[in-house]
């Protein structure tokens, strides 16, 4: 599945509002509510406090300032994710001990294990490309990051 | 000094967050460089990020390989820490 795919232009949030780790899951878990394939049901406080709970029992902030934080529902028909940058970097408890400002949030059903891995993957590839977490950082809104993300994740035409 | 070791992925759902975190973890208090190869790509086992692109699903050969004083150690911890399934099953 693309990174594209998975993170439409709508679940982009370039400048999150919120200055902690539940608000900024929320906005996030909030972005996600009225995409495609997921309920106009999802319910923002239970899916936060699935994610949140999955926090506790290990962060999802995987170093570099970035936070991979996901969860189950039972309101989402396919996996669907969402990309929230903050400007001043959030406490997030992260591996590295680092505040962490760029959160890739995937949601997904229940028993869809291996999609919810694919999406995972899909992400973790740009992610690893070099630079890619430079150029997010300083893209300039929301149209940027969707073409920084497209860009990364089309094969080299030599 | 360097040293390596065969490791197979044995708990069901695979080398995910959590357990890559955990070598990642387990890799940074060791001085020596650490790689992880997988069908020949190595990735740098204190780096969470790289650990997650191998897609490590139960399974899967993995080679820890590692360059440094403490070379043996560190390959001995992350090895012993795969082959127990991350204390998953």
């Amino acid at each position: 599945m693309k990174v594209s795919d998975l993170i439409p232009k709508k679940a982009i949030v370039p400048d999150l509002k919120a200055k902690d780790k539940r608000g900024v899951v929320a906005e996030l878990v909030k972005a996600v509510k009225g995409l495609q394939g997921a309920s106009a049901k999802l319910s923002v406080a239970d899916v936060t406090n699935a994610i949140l709970e999955r926090e506790r029992l290990g962060s999802t902030g995987i170093g570099r300032g970035v936070a991979v934080p996901h969860a189950k529902s039972r309101q989402l028909g396919k996996v669907v994710g969402a990309l929230g940058r903050s400007k001043s970097p959030i406490p997030f408890d992260a591996i590295d001990g680092e505040p962490v400002d760029l959160f890739f949030l995937i949601l997904s059903p229940e028993n869809a294990s291996d999609e919810y891995h694919q999406a995972l993957q899909s992400v973790m590839q740009v992610l690893k490309k070099g630079s890619i977490l430079s150029f997010l950082r300083n893209a300039k809104g929301t149209r940027d990051i969707e073409e920084i993300l497209r860009d990364a994740e089309e094969p080299i035409k030599v | 000094m360097e040293s390596e070791k065969i490791v197979r992925i044995r708990n069901k759902m695979g080398m995910h967050v959590r357990p890559a975190t955990a070598v990642a973890d387990t890799a940074r208090r060791f001085a020596a460089s650490i790689q992880i190869v997988k069908d020949g790509q190595p990735v740098d086992a204190k780096s969470c990020i790289e650990l997650l692109t191998l897609a490590a699903v139960q399974g899967t050969e993995l080679l820890v390989r590692a360059q440094g004083t403490d070379a043996p150690s560190a390959v001995d911890a992350i090895s012993k820490l795969i082959d127990s399934g991350f204390g998953e099953k």
